[in-house]
């Protein structure tokens, strides 16, 4: 009995809801990563690579791991593998370093976790390489600062092709939905374009005039995730069992702290831009409603910005307010069916 | 097929009341697993360690990893150098989180660990003596029972010293026998979010590397991101609503149309105790403190968001007044050269996308006062 145990495990992995076409991502070729690693098309242009396909672990792990962190900025690298214009992201493992402070100093630590974490993969026959990096900002939004822009650069000097990963888990759980960006810093010399601003995000003012320092350095990738015919299956399977907790859950309550943070930072930004528009008013006579027409335009931004900001906090408070909502509707009302099925 | 070996499954229920929770990320690690073992044609068989927290009797699975198996004559095993060193890397990043049994795949489609396991399952013991094992089949078909269960068992292990006369060639091994335990799934906020993103959105599946990526994003964020999440929050709500309603559909189904011969007692006495002692949970017990409360709630939210309007007409009276202090500027200069600045004047007026001749003429003779005439000519956000 014992002497067949290895067949009998053998023939358990003889799986039918893996199809090698449908699933093909999850193939690995050591030739052809050497061969396209070898012609380093990103060599030649700074703005070759374009997507990022993450898989449904690596992204479940990424989020859990920054949400973990709380307020502190946690940090990780990213194995996968490339392909045409393309990261794909196939595991992720934290690093036991934290915070933007000590980044730079926990290099040291950091690589020998590395080293060590990458050579027991390959041992288990897991080959891919190291592509990139992630790490959170709480509560600040997904763009890179001018250290991550250091950090980011050096890397690709010297292990391209690399990649950096940022998610916010603060925004992930007020708005609902995995709040994450991918980016490619330039090579020094090269400037991008800095008119590419993309999805206007909220930026905290602390953050701010290191968020506009750097955004002509580096360039988004687009990311996507990618899960196996298994995992859907799988998927499917759980939503039977976890749809309770999406009726259950009240964001306004858990995100209080939050909400209130992003309001104060709006009270300040409004402070601010007050105090801009009335200094460039006061010197051409005219009040807030009704500016010169030469006013400054830097002002003008500001108060858009301000705009935007205090809509999407509305948006989001609203977005909450709708799940209490829903969830008395639905609730709510129980009693009075018992109690008229017990007169009855 | 082997022996699924009933045998192995102890007849006595569960004594330890462990309750198992099992997180989505762990399921998904396992999924990975399994897919990239497939895809990749890797032979030997699938272990992995399963991890998480365990508070008394409650065991929360985690998270998981695989694990190296060798095999020498025929006996699979697990690396156990290369184990303990990826434990101790595990630990160090992960420090809250302890071993708590292992996984395995299976193709017995009740879940029950099968005979070749319990080798692997003893030198389990030596990590957590009250490890327990995971057994997950993979095949398409394999939820058994219907009622979209997971296709998968978790088991504990115990020591069972009866059964003396079946245990011949392998007497020890066979006093090990396992004890079914009960799970529920359980998910962590950001967890839920990550994979109710990965379940819904998205791309589904994993063939496309590079093509026909583009054309799929650009229709999504022409909606606006912030209606796009509006609609997939109100999405998952009306799903999990459709969800809440088949159930209780099935129940009242049940009730109005029982089984003739055996109505199920134990079923119905937990029916009444969901109706009789635990709905009423759901009212709270200081009614109106709490419907206090909750308008409270309701008025912050409704203040936030006309704080967020007036804010938006601030700028919008802000942008109609530079306007206007643009026309009135020209007005005034106009004025002044007593009508003959008109040469310069259409590419101000155009600006504002006004290019009519009588209206500007009706306006300059006015343009000394009258604040109101201007607002008649903007279709405005207001």
């Amino acid at each position: 009995m014992e002497s067949s145990a290895r067949k009998q495990f053998d023939f358990e992995n003889n799986i039918t809801l893996v199809d090698p076409t449908k699933d093909g991502i999850y193939a690995y070729d050591d030739a052809e990563q050497k061969a396209l690693s070898e012609k380093r098309p990103w060599r030649e242009n700074p703005n070759y690579f374009k997507r990022v396909r993450i898989s449904a672990v690596a992204l479940l792990k990424m989020v859990m791991h920054a949400r973990s962190g709380g307020s502190i900025e946690i940090m990780g690298l990213m194995q996968g593998k490339i392909a045409h214009e393309t990261f794909i992201v196939t595991d992720a493992f934290p690093l036991p370093v934290e915070g933007t402070e000590t980044r730079v100093n926990a290099q040291e630590q950091a690589y020998e976790y590395m080293g060590a974490y990458v050579d027991s993969q390959k041992a288990e026959k897991r080959p891919e390489n190291i592509v990139g990096w992630y790490h959170s900002h709480p509560g600040y939004g997904c763009w890179l600062s001018g250290i991550d822009v250091n950090t980011q650069m050096n890397q690709q000097k010297f292990t391209d092709p690399f990649l950096a990963v940022v998610i916010d888990p603060d925004r992930t759980i007020s708005a609902g939905k995995v709040d994450i960006g991918a980016f490619r810093t330039y090579p020094e010399g090269h400037k991008g374009k800095s008119d590419e601003e993309g999805e206007y995000q909220t930026i905290p003012l602390a953050k701010i005039e290191d968020f506009g320092a750097h955004t002509n350095q580096y360039y988004t990738l687009e990311v996507s995730h990618f899960k196996s015919s298994l995992d859907t299956h799988l998927l499917d399977l759980l939503w039977n069992k976890y749809w309770v907790s999406t009726l259950s859950q009240s964001p306004l309550f858990t995100n209080r702290d939050y909400s209130t943070k992003q309001m104060v930072d709006l009270s300040q930004k409004i402070h601010k831009t007050e105090h801009s528009l009335l200094s460039g008013a006061k010197s051409t006579r005219s009040s807030l409603l009704a500016p010169s027409a030469t006013g400054k335009p830097q002002a003008e931004g500001q108060l858009d910005k301000v705009v935007k900001d205090s809509n999407k906090i509305a948006s989001e408070e609203i977005t909450g307010l709708f799940s209490s909502v829903v969830k008395d509707r639905v609730f709510g009302g129980v009693d009075v069916v018992t109690s008229t099925r017990k007169q009855s | 097929m082997a022996e699924t070996d009933d045998s192995l499954i102890s007849t006595h229920p569960s004594t330890s009341g462990l309750q198992i929770a099992l997180h989505p990320l762990a399921l998904l690690t396992i999924s990975d697993y399994i897919t990239r073992h497939t895809l990749r044609k890797q032979t030997g068989p699938m272990v992995g360690a399963l991890l998480g927290t365990q508070e008394g009797r409650d065991i929360a699975i985690e998270h998981a990893y695989e694990i190296i198996t060798l095999v020498d004559k025929d006996q699979v095993r697990i690396d156990e150098e290369w184990f303990e060193n990826k434990l101790r890397l595990f630990k160090e990043t992960h420090p809250t989180l302890d071993l708590l049994g292992w996984f395995t795949t299976t193709t017995s489609p009740t879940f029950a660990p099968a005979l070749y396991m319990v080798p692997i399952h003893q030198k389990m013991l030596n990590y957590n003596e009250s490890a327990i094992i995971l057994c997950l089949n993979p095949a398409p078909n394999a939820s058994a029972g219907g009622g979209g269960k997971l296709p998968l068992g978790i088991y504990e292990s115990i020591i069972e010293t009866e059964d003396a006369a079946t245990a011949g060639a392998v007497e020890n091994l066979l006093k090990l026998k396992f004890v079914p335990l009960k799970y529920t799934i359980e998910t962590g906020e950001a967890e839920m979010i990550g994979v109710d993103f990965v379940a819904k959105g998205g791309f589904g599946n994993a063939t496309a590397e590079a093509s026909g990526l583009e054309s799929t994003t650009e229709g999504k964020l022409n909606v606006g991101t912030q209606n796009d999440e509006l609609l997939s929050n109100l999405t998952a709500k009306a799903n999990a609503i459709r969800m809440l309603h088949s159930r209780i559909r099935l129940l009242t189904n049940y009730l109005s149309n029982p089984p003739h011969n055996k109505p199920n007692h134990q079923l119905l006495r937990a029916l009444k105790s969901l109706t009789h002692s635990r709905l009423p949970l759901l009212t709270p017990s200081d009614a109106g403190a709490f419907r206090q409360e909750q308008l409270a709630e309701q008025s912050d939210v409704h203040l936030v968001a006309l704080l967020g309007v007036l804010t938006r007409s601030i700028e919008e009276a802000r942008g109609v007044g530079k306007k206007f202090a643009g026309i009135e500027a020209t007005n005034r200069a106009n004025l002044r050269m007593g009508g003959s600045g008109s040469a310069g004047e259409p590419a101000v007026w155009d600006n504002y996308g006004q290019p009519k001749d009588p209206m500007r003429r009706g306006r300059r003779e006015n343009s000394g006062g009258g604040g109101g005439a201007p607002f008649g000519g903007y279709p405005s956000n207001f």
